[in-house]
């Protein structure tokens, strides 16, 4: 009887589970110029183009991790969790998910595999959640008990118990993405991939599904990639970032420690009265000063990055200077963080 | 001059229709052609075995040589009647793509129209090269039309008669408002009209009273009745018999598919979005 | 754990399972795809009752013959229905990259995939297949003794088999033309061409339905099995072949489904 082990959800902690070394992966897809003559020339020769979305990502995921996988969109996240999952192969590189190469996995080590894909949906659309996950019962030889006290636990974790009978496209977004975390995390999987997960949701239901992420990861021991191009996401649940941008691994650390060395950064968003007179630009640089920046401005709007420390100053400064309308402050927005990781790379 | 916009729309989706075939290669050969040549060449070597198994030279009002002639004609100009597979109407419906339409300054039908349109433009090239080889390649074999007239009358018959398929195959995807999978629906309606329309089994072949029955059909005027003026076995006059059958089709299919959509559209719950 | 074959029985009964629950939320539905099939039967028979009013018989095959071989057709048709209904789906799935998680699953992706749209409605035209099929047999005046059950089960299970092995053989054009939906028309060429025994057409293509692509498994081979029109000896070896033939058309696919591309929808 192994099965008891292999259904714990848990690897030795401190192993890799995930190991890829070099990973590059380039696309093909065909150009076609506009108009009839494209279209005649597609006809008889294509133009091939190629698309390099990985160049070369080194990593180690050891058990029990809860790492966050963040970029923008085109970074290259969804392409990063096909070639470790191995649904594509790299095309150069090494990559190995619980010591086999990915693109070769044996059953065993798929049966401690798992993903969720934001865009896309693994169950049936036309039926209730329910069907679906008994048919994953059966895919994942998962044992009766065992498969009615999980599904039982984590519906009720995910507050979906009285949605598990309704057709999945009568269900609301929010719904539909918790009954496909449900399934992912049936079989007690070493392993999860999240793929935006949390995209298009609202603010409560990312809020919720990040806690319960936390708390599978935490009570289970299951080793969660979660990605997502929000640095929200990621800020609160993962103690390990990964920032890809154009298909590098720009950070690879402890989110703590990015943020004690970039400072904890504020975008702050201003929208003037209408009526006012252009920010002087006098106004604009004793306000920008040594460590606050000036990221956007157009017709009555400005957008501003400011050290958390420096928040209240700043806006005391704003208020008495410029006739403001409104305002947003938005954490540690993403595009900043990467600017930032960028400068510093072309400084040391 | 100012184009009336759903016109300016169709031509628009006309030419968007057209780059989408092409835009995959082997698919637009491989559908168009190869299905187009093979097909019939199956039901030829059935006629051959009918016609060696019983020794016999003439079998339904035709001799091998005719009854060959009349397959490859029926084959050739079935080509250019609209395929079911043009519209995917029904899946739209099903997952719910259908109520773009709601909101927008135009008529699902325009789209199809300019699938009509497309596939028109399409299959008429393919059957003048089909035609040309055929008659090259194999020139005591391939019918010829016995006259210009004759290929006209035809080529405006089956065209005509492709117009009521659409409409006939819009129709039953709109019953996806109602219905879950309508493809059954779709293969078989196309199964059976083939078979009314003298496809698999040449009307002559058929009992009496059936084979007339079918002359009243707008399959048979798309298919059948082509042939048959094309191969100089019905005189080219009888194009108006033809084209008043399919008239009266298309004022019948015309109203129904009207109905069916803004019944199916009213109903609609817009699941799915 | 259960056995992998067991897995893989308890994965056809959850699809199974599914298409219930499908239909007991479309009822209409139900009866739609039943009639329309009976008229698939319909003008089939009509067809050869037509030509057989003016021949007695075709490259051997008489009017009682020919009945037993459309009885053929449409068992082996009702199990494409009742299975294999997702092979229309493949080279759509394929292009948007919708096999992701196929690719994923600790079990045999051949059966995940192809076997999930199962079709309740199909079962009762199995049943009016399989009557009819009866129907022809006992009219001809055949015996119906257990050898000749035998001889039946044996001829349908190829039936069945000769689906499933084609229509995976089919899907794998996809992986290298994609989106060409070369699968669609080979499976419907063959249905086309499975519609007449082998028989009536040239010698190589008969060949060739019978050895490379074995068309003839769906409807001339059992039909000839159980009207003794080909030897036990030819039988056995044939069926040998085919089984041999799957396996490999099983392994090609694996290999193929390496080079699955996850394009974006
Ligand atoms: N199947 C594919 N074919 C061609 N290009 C692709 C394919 N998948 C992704 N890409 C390209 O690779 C890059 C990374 O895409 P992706 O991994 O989806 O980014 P992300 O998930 O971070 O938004 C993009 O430029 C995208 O256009
Ligand atoms: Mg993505």
């Amino acid at each position: 009887m192994t099965s008891r082990a292999e259904h714990s959800g848990k690897a030795p902690v401190g192993q890799p589970v995930l190991r890829c070394q070099g990973l590059q992966k380039v696309f093909q897809t065909h150009r076609r110029d506009p108009g009839m003559r494209g279209l005649l020339r597609s006809f008889v020769a294509r133009e091939t183009i190629e698309v390099p979305a990985l160049r070369g990502i080194d990593l180690s995921i050891e058990a029990g991790e809860f790492v966050g996988l963040i970029g923008a969109n085109g970074a290259g996240k969804t392409t990063l969790v096909k070639v470790l999952t191995g649904i594509v192969p790299a095309t150069q590189g090494r990559s190995e998910l619980f010591g086999e190469p990915s693109f070769e996995l044996s059953d065993a080590a798929k049966s401690r595999l798992s993903i969720v894909m934001g865009q896309r949906s693994q169950l049936w659309w036309d039926l209730a959640p329910l069907d679906s996950f008994l048919l994953l019962r059966e895919i994942y030889r998962v044992e009766k008990s065992d498969f009615d006290l999980r599904l039982e636990q984590l519906a009720r974790r995910l507050a979906v118990t009285e949605q598990l009978r309704i057709p999945l496209r009568h269900l609301s977004l929010g719904q539909r993405m918790r009954m496909e975390i449900l399934g992912a995390f049936l079989h007690r999987p070493q392993l999860v991939f999240l793929d935006e997960p949390t995209i298009g949701l609202d603010l409560v239901s990312r809020e919720e599904i990040r806690t319960i992420l936390s708390e599978i990861n935490r009570e289970q021991g299951a080793t969660i990639v979660l990605s997502s191009h929000d640095m929200e996401d990621i800020e609160n649940t993962c103690r390990r970032l990964l920032i890809l941008s154009e298909g590098r691994l720009l950070y690879d650390g402890d989110l703590v420690k990015l943020r004690e060395r970039l400072f904890e950064k504020r975008a702050i968003e201003l929208h003037l009265e209408p009526h006012a007179a252009e920010p002087d630009p006098a106004v604009l640089a004793e306000l920008c000063g040594a460590d606050v920046q000036l990221l956007r401005s157009s017709a009555g709007a400005l957008s501003f990055a400011v050290p958390a420390a420096r928040v209240q100053p700043f806006l005391a400064q704003v208020f008495a200077r410029l006739a403001v309308r409104d305002l947003a402050i938005e954490r540690t927005p993403l595009d900043v963080l990467v600017r930032e990781l960028f400068q510093r790379e072309g400084e040391g | 001059m100012a184009v009336h916009p759903q016109v300016a729309l169709l031509l628009q989706a006309t030419l968007y229709e057209l780059k989408k075939v092409t835009a995959w290669r082997m698919g637009f050969f491989v559908r168009e052609i190869a299905r187009a040549l093979l097909r019939p060449l199956l039901t030829i070597f059935m006629f051959q075995a009918v016609f060696a198994a019983q020794g016999a030279t003439e079998l339904g009002g035709r001799d091998l040589d005719g009854t060959v002639r009349y397959l490859i004609a029926v084959a050739w100009i079935e080509g250019l009647i609209f395929h079911d597979r043009m519209l995917d109407l029904a899946e739209q419906i099903f997952q719910g793509y259908v109520t773009k339409y709601l909101v927008m300054p135009m008529r699902c039908f325009t789209l199809a129209l300019a699938r009509y349109v497309q596939f028109s433009i399409t299959q008429t090239g393919v059957a003048a090269l089909l035609g040309i080889g055929g008659a090259l390649l194999l020139p005591g074999v391939w019918p010829l039309p016995v006259a210009p007239e004759a290929l006209l009358a035809a080529l405006v018959l089956a065209l005509a008669g492709s117009y009521c398929f659409l409409l006939l195959y819009f129709l039953l995807n709109s019953i996806a408002f109602w219905l879950e999978v309508v493809w059954t629906l779709l293969v078989m309606t196309r199964f059976v009209t083939m078979f009314l329309a003298g496809v698999m089994l040449p009307l002559s072949w058929m009992p009496e009273p059936l084979a007339r029955a079918l002359e009243y059909g707008f399959p048979y005027w798309s298919i059948a009745g082509p042939a048959e003026i094309l191969l100089g076995e019905r005189p080219v006059s009888d194009v108006w018999t033809g084209l008043a059958v399919i008239g009266v089709s298309i004022t019948v299919l015309e109203p129904l598919r009207r109905v069916v959509w803004k019944r199916g559209l009213a109903r609609y719950g817009g699941s799915g979005m | 754990m259960k056995s992998r074959f067991a897995q893989h029985a308890s994965i056809l009964g959850q699809y199974a399972r599914a298409g219930l629950a499908r239909r007991a939320e479309f009822r209409v539905e139900f009866i739609n795809q039943v009639v329309m099939d009976c008229v698939f039967y319909l003008v089939h028979i009509l067809t050869f009752e037509f030509l057989y009013n003016s021949v007695d018989s075709i490259e051997g095959w008489s009017r009682a013959d020919m009945r037993v071989f459309l009885g053929m057709v449409f068992v082996s048709d009702a199990f494409h229905m009742i299975w294999l209904g997702a092979a229309w789906f493949f080279s759509a799935e394929l292009k948007d990259g919708r096999l992701d998680s196929l690719r994923l699953r600790p079990a045999h992706p051949v059966l995940v995939y192809f076997f999930q749209r199962f079709s309740p409605e199909a079962c009762l035209n199995m049943l009016i297949a399989l009557s009819y099929l009866v129907w022809a047999w006992v009219s001809a005046g055949h015996a119906l003794d257990p050898a000749t059950l035998g001889l039946f089960v044996w001829a349908i299970l190829l039936t069945w088999l000769g689906r499933v092995t084609l229509a995976v053989l089919f899907s794998i054009l996809e992986f290298r033309f994609l989106n060409s939906d070369l699968s669609r028309l080979f499976m419907l060429l063959s249905i086309e061409t499975a519609d007449r025994p082998i028989d009536v057409y040239p010698r190589r293509l008969a060949q060739f339905l019978l050895w490379l692509i074995p068309v003839a498994t769906w409807s001339y081979f059992p039909a000839a099995l159980v009207l003794g029109r080909i030897g036990p000896g030819f039988a056995a070896l044939y069926t040998l072949f085919f089984l041999a033939f799957t396996v490999l058309v099983m392994r090609w696919w694996r290999r193929s489904f390496r080079y699955y591309e996850s394009a974006l929808s």
